[in-house]
């Protein structure tokens, strides 16, 4: 079954560069041109996410959303916004928000981004002590990776940057999500700052082993799982 | 009130002053009233006697004179008074003076003089007139006026008594004066400084009286409507000049994906990324831009909270540690303790900057260190390097907005990192500094406790 998203955004060329891409991505999706019709489409809740402009003729993007929780419709929304500081981000999370874009961006961060949503959207986390993918394993209570047979030593931010791509297996993670993950900063730390941490993780998961598990996506950020 | 703070100070001296200059002055000016009066009394009695006594001689010659003179002696009314009658030679017929004194003259309207009376055994301050009669024998005519002295003395003493109980009364009236003046002043100063920590809806409170501190107090409140009218225009036109610009930008990336991704042609491809790299550093200038002037504007105020320094120093250490490692650059974090209230996103941000300007800019540096020191009311966070450093003239050049030292641009970088820095200082109310880490460059950020 392909996932339903609907898009709300007002300006035709943003619209149709989203459209076009989740379209070629494989999803199913509706679009509105305005806040209302927007509210009027996401209230019957049957869709996986809902990608949500800031500003919006009629009913603004906060509106909607507030509108939409206040219904208790729980789709996840993804706010996409041209105010983008670092208090912006949080009135829109605070205001109900499952994730926040900043306009520009690349289509492979809001792709990323959504897939997180849908997925999470199906299938509540549950509590895990142990993520495994293909051969390698990470004990969250002992704190213990292991790569087959071998023990990975890993420092404490090592630790927490594998264990963040683990969570997010076969999705594309972008340098963006990585830094909201990790450190929960939304700024761009500027050079190539993501980059020199994922390879650090790389070297010590990756080097040595046939098989690779931590991939660079090119002009979108990483992927971690078994080769496709 | 602090009673040492020169204007208040001046103020009390001010008031005391003209209090006191204004009672002295009412005091003095009641005593010489009171002292010439008197002698004016004493003036006019003695020139009563003294016509009095002319009319005698008139009638009856020296002699019913002498008798009168004698005879008013002798009374009770006379115990004040001075008489003599001398005859043309100078002899003395009658009168409780022993003779003529010396430095009066004959004739004479008004004198004062201190004389011995006879059968006195003290000098006694006279006042009296003298007048040759007809017949030429000469009439001296006075009155003591030893009490008028005493009366003025004692005058002195209860204008003094009544000075010294008047100094700590105006001291009081001065103190009470200036803190009710103290106290309208106070209204205006905390609201202007609240205002100036970001609380643009503070206005001065009026009572309603239309005297000159209302007067001044609804000037205020007009300026700061005005400027909270500005910074709210501010607010909109930086938001919607983010919506104006980011649009055209993400247009033109959007636009630009879509053409990679047709075509395989590496010249084109090639071209299309290298524009790409630009519209990601325009887009990166604007957020900069407009982060700045909002930080500028106070705008994030709300969003400060009690920050684990340490904690915070340490996530940035490690954030920018494997990178500075791999320029060959050791990223020092001194160890810190202590919790401040700050914008942890945009002071992280602003560190972050100050170290990326460092591994970037700073030419044969080896060693990055980052350190904090706490005081009561002050947080100063620097990052220091060890590399060629910035001359002094050139510091205010780096301070600038878009201001670049590198005169080619050849340097990544829009100039604005600095700025950011400087806004994100000014929002925690206070100061970015460039100093001499000899050898190297040593950038201070400085925040103060807010209120």
């Amino acid at each position: 079954m392909s996932r339903k998203i609907l898009v709300v955004e007002d300006d035709r060329t943003t619209a149709d560069y989203i459209v076009k891409g989740l379209v070629e991505a494989g999803y199913n999706v509706d679009r509105a041109d305005n806040g209302r019709d927007g509210f009027f489409l996401a209230s019957d809740g049957s869709y996986d996410v809902v990608v949500l402009d800031r500003m919006l003729p009629q009913l603004d993007g906060l509106a909607v959303l507030a509108a939409l929780r206040a219904a208790s419709i729980e789709t996840p929304v993804i706010i996409l916004s041209a105010l983008g500081t670092a208090d912006d981000r949080i009135t829109g999370l605070t205001g109900g928000a499952d994730d926040y874009l900043v306009k520009p961006f690349v289509f492979a961060e809001l792709l990323a981004r959504l897939q997180r949503l849908a997925r999470r959207g199906n299938a509540p986390a549950a509590v895990e002590t142990r993520l495994v993918c293909a051969d390698l394993e990470l004990d969250l209570l002992a704190r213990r990776v292991k790569r087959g047979s071998m023990t990975v030593a890993l420092q404490p931010l090592e630790f927490r940057l594998l264990e963040f791509l683990m969570r997010h297996p076969d999705q594309v993670v972008t340098r963006t999500m990585v830094l909201e993950g990790v450190w929960d900063y939304h700024f761009d730390p500027g050079t190539n700052i993501i980059d020199v941490h994922v390879s650090r993780l790389r070297r010590k998961i990756d080097a040595g082993f046939d098989k690779p598990l931590l991939h660079t996506v090119r002009g979108a950020g990483y992927r971690f799982g078994p080769e496709v | 009130m602090r009673l040492l703070s020169s204007a208040t100070a001046r103020l009390v001296a001010l008031i005391f002053v003209l209090q006191i200059a204004m009672t002295g002055g009412v005091l003095l000016l009641a005593r010489n009233a009171i002292v010439q009066q008197s002698a004016r009394d004493r003036q006019e009695i003695v020139a009563e006697v003294a016509n009095d006594l002319r009319a005698w001689h008139a009638r009856g010659g020296d002699a019913a004179l002498a008798t009168e003179i004698t005879s008013r002696l002798d009374t009770l009314r006379g115990e004040n008074l001075v008489l003599l009658l001398t005859a043309a030679d100078g002899r003395v017929i009658a009168g409780n003076l022993a003779a003529w004194p010396p430095v009066v003259a004959r004739t004479t309207n008004w004198q004062t003089i201190d004389l011995f009376r006879t059968g006195a055994d003290r000098a006694e301050r006279l006042g009296i007139s003298a007048t040759t009669l007809p017949g030429g024998s000469h009439l001296l005519t006075g009155h003591v006026i030893e009490s008028d002295v005493r009366y003025a003395q004692v005058s002195q003493r209860v204008l003094i008594a009544a000075f010294l109980f008047t100094v700590p009364l105006a001291l009081i009236v001065a103190a009470a004066m200036t803190r009710a003046i103290n106290r309208r002043v106070a209204g205006i100063a905390d609201t202007a400084s609240a205002v100036a920590e970001g609380d643009l809806a503070r206005r001065v409170p009026l009572d309603g009286s239309g005297d000159s501190f209302d007067r001044l107090g609804d000037g205020v409140n007009a300026m700061l409507a005005r400027i909270q009218t500005l910074v709210e225009e501010l607010r909109i036109v930086t938001g919607s000049l983010a919506h104006d610009l980011r649009g055209p930008i993400f247009r033109l990336t959007a636009t630009l994906e879509e053409a990679r991704n047709a075509t395989d042609d590496p010249v084109a491809t090639a071209a299309m990324e290298r524009v790409s790299v630009e519209a990601a550093a325009l887009q990166t200038m604007l957020a900069t831009a407009m982060q700045i002037a909002q930080a500028e504007a106070g705008i994030g105020r709300d969003r400060f909270g009690d920050v684990d320094v340490a904690a915070m120093l340490g996530d940035i250490g490690e954030l920018y540690g494997p990178a500075a490692e791999d320029r060959g650059i050791t990223l020092v974090v001194t160890p810190f303790e202590g919790h401040f209230r700050l914008h942890r996103e945009l002071v992280s941000q602003a560190i972050g900057n100050v170290i990326d300007n460092a591994m970037r800019h700073a030419a044969g540096a080896t060693r990055i260190t980052v350190s904090a020191i706490l005081s009561e009311a002050a947080l100063t966070i620097s990052v220091a390097d060890n590399g060629v450093g910035i001359a002094v003239a050139d510091r205010a050049t780096a301070l600038r907005r878009f201001g670049r030292l590198d005169p080619s641009r050849h340097a990544p970088g829009a100039g604005l990192g600095l700025s950011l820095v400087e806004a994100v200082a000014h929002l925690h109310d206070g100061n970015l500094a460039l100093g001499d880490n000899a050898p190297g460059l040593r950038v201070e950020m400085t925040l103060r406790t807010q209120g």
